[in-house]
Order: C-alpha cells, then structure tokens, then sequence
C-alpha cells in the first residue's frame, strides 16, 4: 500500500492508495475542542445535513440519488474523543470499474452538495427538515437508557468526574429547545470555517488525479486553528472508593468500575497500557474473564476497557445483583495482582501476540486503515514497524509498576432489585 | 477440488467433499493478511424434536439445547478452554447459534495449520460432564438476563412467539432459564451425536490461505479420525397452518418509546421461483416499501408516526416467509395502518425495480471486499438454500420486474401478528 499525506492551509489530506478493496473510502473529520454546550448542536448539524441539501431537499430526494450511484452511501457520527470532539462524515462508493465512467465524481459533488449546499433558505435552515432532525434527535437520546451498557457507562463516568469532558453524554435534551434553524446554521457557518479538517481516503486512486478532484470540489476555507491535546488529564484521586447502585426494571444488574489513570509517558500509553489491559480483562484468557466468569460462572460478560484519551479503564459485567460483592472482592484481587508479581510470562505473551496481530491486520480493511490514521493524528505514535519492535521490551516489572498509576475511583451497578 | 469463477466480483471458489460427507467451500484472497475459517452444523434452535442417533423413538428436548451445547464445545477434558487457546496463539475465536445453524469460526494471522486443526480438533471431540454442564447453567443464565433487557431481542423473539403454532421458530434461541435448568450431559451427547456428523457439516475458508494447503491439512485431520456411519436424520413433521397464533398483543416491558412489531406471515407460494430469488425479491420489495428512499419514509415523518425509517426482517421456515416490521413509534395504531395498506395495490416503476436492482448488484460487490462477510454469507446460504450463488451475471439477469409482479400478486398478506411494546406503566 502506498500513502501519501497532504499538509493543506485548509485540510490535512491522507491518501491510502491499495488494490485490496472494489469500494473508495472517504471520511472527512471537523474536529475542534470539545464543548459540553456545543455536543447537542453538533448533532443536530450533522444529522441536517446527510438528509438533504439545496439540491436534493429531501430525505426521498437525497435516498434516491445515492442509490442510483450504484448504492453509494453516506455516514454521519459525532463522536468526543478525550478532549476533541470529531463530526465525521464517511462516503462510501464502488470504483468506477464496477460502476460507470465518472460514477466516484458524481458521489463526490453529492458530498460537497451536502456539506457546502445544505437546505437553507435566506440566512436559516430549512424548517421542515430541521423540525424532523430535532425530533429524530430527541428520541434518540431518549432512547440511549435502553442499552443499559452504554447507560451505565455514561452514570459511571458522571460520577467519577461530573466537570471533566470524560461526563459528557452524546448529547441533552434540554439542550435541543435552545437550538433554533437561525443559530444552527450560524454555528454550521463558524464550524465549516473554524474546525480543523482531516480527509482521508482509500482505495484504488491515483493520488495527484484524486486530490486534484478533492481541491476542485471541495472549497473548504484556509485556516489557522489549534487543536488542545486528546488526552484529559485527572487531577483528583480519593482513597475512598465510591460505590453507586440504582435501581431501574432490569432482568440484568450491570457493573461498572472506573479506574482513573495517572499522567503517563508516550511508552506507557502505547505499548505498556494496551498490555495491561489485556491480560487484565481483554481477552477470554484474561483474569476477569477467567475469574468473573469461569471459574465462578458469574458473568455472561465480563471485561476490560481501556480508554487512551480520557486516561480510564473500566472493568465491566453482566451479573446477577446479589453477587456484587463477590464480584468486587474478585475484581480487586485481579487488579491487585497486575501489581504484585503475579502476571506471568504466558500472559505477556499473550497480549503481546495479540497486540502485533492487530497491527497485522490493519490494512485488511478501509475502516481499520483510516481509524488508525485518525489515532496516529491524535497520539504521537510511533511507526507500525516500530512498534513491533518496541512492544517485545515490556517486562512484566513494566505492568507491574503502571498499576501504581491505576486508582480504583468508582463503582457503579444498575440493578433490577430491592 | 472443483474451482468455480465466481462471476461480476472475479473471485474463485474451491469446493470438495471429502469421503466422511464434509464438505468445503473456500474462497481465497491474498490481499488481505487474515484468514478466517469456519466450521458449522447444520443445526439449530428449531432442532428439538427428532429420533436421536441409534435410537427408534421421536425425543423432545428443552429448547435452548443447541445454543447450550455450542457453549460446552469449548470445554475441553484437561479443563482448559478453547477460546484461551487462541488467545494464545494471537487469533480470535467465537460461536453462535441461530434458527438452523451452529457456528465455530476462528480469524488468525499465522499459526494457521495449528489453528485450523484446533477448530477441527475441540467442535469433533464433545467432553460433557455432570459437573461442568451445571457450571455452564450459571454463565448461559446471565445471558438470558442479558438479552431481556434488550428491547429489539424481545420484540423479536416475541413476534415469532405470536405468529408461529407448532413451527419451533417460536421459541427463543436461548431457551428459557427453566429449559436450561433441565438440560442434562446425555440430552447434550445425543444431540450432539445426531447432528455433529461430518455429513451434516461444513467448512468455509475465506481470507489469506492456500487452498491446496487448506485442502491438505482438513483431509489429513479428518482421515485421521473414525466416524460412525453417515445416517439419515429424521425430525419431527413440523405442519404450521398459515394462520397466526395471537393476532394482537400489548406488553409492557422497561423502553422509553413504545415500539410496535408487524409480522406477515406469508404461505410459500407454489410456483417455480427458487427460495433464493424469492428473498432477494422480497428483499426488493420491503425496500421499496419501506426503506429510506421510500415515499412510505417520507410521509410518515411528516405526520409525526416515526422519526427513523422502519426496520424489518425477512426470514424462511420452508414453509413460510415471515416479514417483520418494526419501528419506534407513539402511534402504533396509525403506523400499522398504514404499513398494511402499502401492501394492498403494490406499483413500482420500472425506473424504481432498475434502481433497487442496481442497488443489489452493488451489494454483492461490496459483499467480497470483507472476507469476514464472505464466510458468513456462504454460511447464511448453505444454511438456507444449500448453495452458494455464483454466478452472479445469471443471478442479476435473471431478476425480471415481470417475474417480480407475478411473484408479489401470488402472496398471500392476510395473516399478520401486531406487537405493540409499551412503556411501563408504573414509570409513566
């Protein structure tokens, strides 16, 4: 695969160029800070403009055009990671090959018409879609309690920081009745302008004829925008854990225990942090797994999640609510071990295999290649090639010296009992 | 081994039998750096009523016995477990269990001789026991809970409950907490024996691999092992009358919008269009219907009755098809009607059927750019229609708007269940 990168006043261009795939990937990423006021917002502006524009001004209109490009498609998510919150907007079409002459041009104008055409009349946005986006919007968020897992995510981090952008949620309804077609459009105005834009693609191109396509239809402005660092940094650790339990009409008690990390350095993060994780809950060898739900058949599902930017990790299970305790003391107890000499050399490896299988296997596909130049922007990331090089020099002495760094914050079950 | 073009997509496929009834489909691509392999029974949830292996009488077993015993494969006689293995081995593993299907598959980026012959090794060789059958009870109980709590599994699992009489597609997957308690290691054994010949079995490879390799390593695995005799398996008649169960149902479970669950359950029609065709045009026509560039779409946002286009599901008893529609909505009534009459006076233009042709060639494009996608299609395809399309040319030619009206005026939609899920009414 060749790759090729653009530094552009206006956008950074990453180019992927690989016979692998029939499709041509595009993403394009509007990053800034992350605002809690601004979360709800953003979500209404990307959902305004993937449903229609000035020239397809409904969703029918907009539908019907992607598929007649030979089912081509478009993709919206707003997503905050640690510090930075990202609006994405991913296209995905054949190559021409399959197609016909010109088929990835056309899908291309129909993504500028979406971004830079949206459905606007004089200096707002058209009402009647925006009244629908803004009740899309609304059930939406009403319906995130349904999947109690990412519920009780969202409970756990609130509690374990309610000011640190770790809380914040997809978005709030409260919010939604501010948001009028008048400041929606002005902050699209100001988020076109002033967000930093990162273009990705990937597929069978040609890099000088493709980024001369981009450049001709996508007139994004030069800018000079700074983004802060990824990372959320804790500045309060308690020795006394918390524990909250609430109660809702659930068969399944869920927990979740967050784990706040100290600052840590480029090696830990990329090599040292993704081990732990592993051998901790990343994996059906790993101690959670083995002990939640194994050997004590506690669990269904039981694991570990590290998260990079927002510096947690989260220990999770599906479990009966009368077992919480037992389940606790054997989450601690596997903590305590990563820290006291009790990982082994077996383990190590493990991780290690599965932490070079997945940079094995980053190219399989579009969505794994651009994901990892999205990290790459975020994180100061060494070369894959370096990296497997340098994730066979942690020791064991390393994990057990980062769980120092790791501080049990807060526990937090959702329960269906008395 | 024969070597099949795989039209449209100019992929090969390698397909062979081998002398114990196993049969293996292979679908290489060098591109990519894994491979994945996939080792299924042709069994399932449905599968409970049958003449066990060396037996005479018809046998009812709990539901949920299948999925019970994809768990226990894993489980091997030193105690160690399987899915530890791979994760030693820098590869992923996983299972699961449908209506007609058993499923063990393994990805890996090397060590795949080592890996393959695992796959082949732990789902041929069953190790259950008193002791660690119970043990599972409690892990497999936990997941029950868990789906429970997942509204679209229950809207799911309960519209097949109201629609189907007999058809054992009407009970859960999963099974029931009871069903699972009353599973024993010999329920498991003649299962498991019934069903897990290499005859009523099959492979699919598909990734970075060499077929002759791939080839060499399952033959000598399985010339390496004794089998009893290839049997004929003998189910129970299932005789589903078209009616449906429970024409309407009101639930109240724990969402925060209430959601309604249409099922049309629609007599196979006896003319010569094969169960293939028939889902790709059904396929076709709930799209049209309802998909998101439908007019359906657009005037239900406009009265307020959803705001997400609806979802739906089609699936094939043999017997029946099953449409299940599904949305989110404050007006389930409203909705409903109007679902039922898009079906009454069906028109779609020519100009609309060559656009929703063109969209299904696209997806079979798109389908052979994932490996991972490959194997489970051909999985979904052996499981339902005992093939695996290939060529794809004659496929798409042979999708006629004429033949597709014939087919549309020979259903029968006067059978349908109404599913409307509510809100708990202490939380209002």
């Amino acid at each position: 695969m060749e790759v090729k990168h653009y530094n552009l006043d206006n956008y950074k261009l990453h180019m992927y160029k690989t016979d692998k795939f029939k499709k041509i990937t595009m993403r394009i990423s509007f990053k800034r800070n992350v605002v809690k006021e601004e979360i709800t917002m953003r979500g209404v502006i990307s959902h305004l403009l993937i449903l229609s524009c000035q020239k397809y001004p409904s969703e029918r209109l907009l539908s019907n055009k992607m598929e007649s490009l030979y089912g081509s498609s478009i993709w919206n998510s707003n997503v905050r990671v640690g510090s930075n919150a990202k609006m994405i907007m991913d296209l995905v079409m054949l190559d021409d090959i399959y197609t016909e002459k010109d088929n990835s041009i056309e899908c291309l104008k129909t993504l500028k018409e979406i971004i830079f055409n949206p459905n606007i009349i004089e200096d707002r946005f058209d009402s009647k879609t925006f009244d629908l986006v803004k009740e899309e919007i609304a059930a939406q968020l009403k319906l995130e309690k349904e999947n109690t897992d990412s519920y009780s995510l969202n409970r756990l981090f609130e509690n374990m920081d309610p000011v640190l952008p770790l809380s914040y949620r997809n978005g709030y309804i409260e919010d939604l009745k501010e948001i009028t077609e008048k400041n929606a459009y002005t902050y699209y105005l100001d988020m076109l302008k002033n967000d930093l834009i990162d273009i990705y693609v990937v597929g069978n191109i040609d890099f000088e004829d493709f980024r001369e396509k981009i450049c001709n239809i996508f007139p994004f402005a030069k800018r000079n925008v700074d983004v802060k660092s990824v990372f959320v940094e804790h500045t309060k650790f308690f020795n006394k854990i918390k524990e909250i339990k609430e109660k809702d009409e659930v068969s399944q008690a869920v927990m979740m225990i967050g784990c706040k990390i100290k600052t840590l350095t480029n090696f830990e993060y990329q090599y040292v942090m993704p081990l732990y994780n592993n051998i901790l809950g990343g994996s059906p060898s790993s101690k959670i797994f083995q002990s939640i739900r194994e050997k004590n058949s506690l669990a269904y599902h039981a694991s570990s999640l590290y998260r990079r930017a927002d510096n947690v990790l989260i220990i999770w299970a599906g479990i009966n609510k009368d077992n919480y305790d037992q389940v606790l003391v054997l989450v601690k107890e596997a903590l305590n071990s990563m820290g006291t000499n009790k990982v082994t050399i077996k383990e190590l490896n493990t991780a290690k295999a599965h932490f070079i299988r997945n940079l094995n296997i980053i190219n399989d596909s579009p969505k794994s290649i651009i994901a990892n130049a999205m990290t790459k922007e975020n994180y100061d990331l060494d070369s894959i090639e370096e990296q497997k090089e340098k994730i066979n020099t942690v020791t064991i002495d390393d994990i057990n010296k980062i769980n120092a760094k790791i501080i049990l914050d807060t526990v937090y079950m959702l329960h269906g009992g008395e | 081994m024969e070597k099949i073009l795989i039209s449209k997509v100019k992929e090969i496929m390698y397909h062979e039998v081998l002398s114990n009834g196993l049969e293996i489909f292979m679908v290489p691509n060098e591109k990519v750096k894994e491979t994945q392999v996939s080792f299924t029974a042709k069994y399932g949830s449905t599968n409970i009523q049958f003449i066990p292996r060396g037996q005479e009488k018809m046998k009812t077993y709990p539901n949920g016995i299948a999925h019970f015993l994809e768990h226990k494969m894993f489980e091997q006689k030193d105690g160690t477990h399987v899915l530890s293995y791979y994760s030693s081995n820098g590869a992923s593993a996983n299972a699961y269990t449908g209506h007609y299907v058993t499923s063990y598959y393994f990805k890996c980026a090397d060590k795949l001789k080592d890996n393959l012959e695992m796959l082949l090794d732990f789902v041929q060789d069953p190790y259950f026991t008193d002791e660690n059958v119970e043990k599972e009870k409690g892990i497999i109980s936990e997941e029950i809970h868990m789906y429970e709590d997942m509204p679209e599994s229950f809207l799911e699992e309960e519209s097949f409950s109201l629609t189907f009489i007999n058809h054992p597609i009407k009970n859960k997957i999963g099974g029931q907490i009871d069903d699972i308690k009353a599973i024993t290691k010999d329920d498991l054994y003649e299962n498991y024996n019934t069903f897990y010949h290499p005859s009523n079995m099959f492979v699919v490879a598909t990734g970075n691999f060499d077929p002759k390799e791939m080839l060499s390593i399952i033959k000598n695995n399985q010339e390496g092992k004794n089998f009893l005799p290839k049997t004929k398996i003998v189910m129970n008649e299932i005789n589903e009358p078209n009616e449906v169960k429970c024409e309407y149902e009101m639930a109240e479970k724990n969402v925060e919008m209430p959601k309604v669950a249409l099922g049309y359950k629609i007599p196979i029609p006896n003319n010569k269009i094969r169960l293939s065709k028939l889902m790709i045009y059904s396929n076709i026509l709930l799209d049209f219907l309802f998909g998101q560039s439908s007019v359906f779409n657009e005037k239900m946002k406009e009265k307020g009755y959803i705001y997400s286009h609806v979802g739906y599901d089609i699936i094939n008893t043999k017997q029946h098809l099953f449409y299940n529609i599904i949305a989110d909505t404050n007006y389930s009534k409203e909705l409903v009607e109007e679902i039922k009459n898009s079906f009454h006076n069906i028109k779609i233009s020519e100009e609309d059927f060559l656009t929703k042709k063109k969209l299904f060639v696209s997806y079979q494009i798109y389908l052979y750019d994932s490996f991972e996608a490959v194997n489970q299609d051909i999985v979904g395809d052996i499981i339902t229609y005992g093939e695996h399309e290939t060529d794809i040319d004659k496929l798409i030619n042979s999708i006629q708007l004429e033949e597709f009206k014939e087919l549309i005026d020979s259903l029968d939609f006067s059978h349908s269940s109404v599913l409307v899920v509510n809100p708990l009414s202490r939380k209002e």
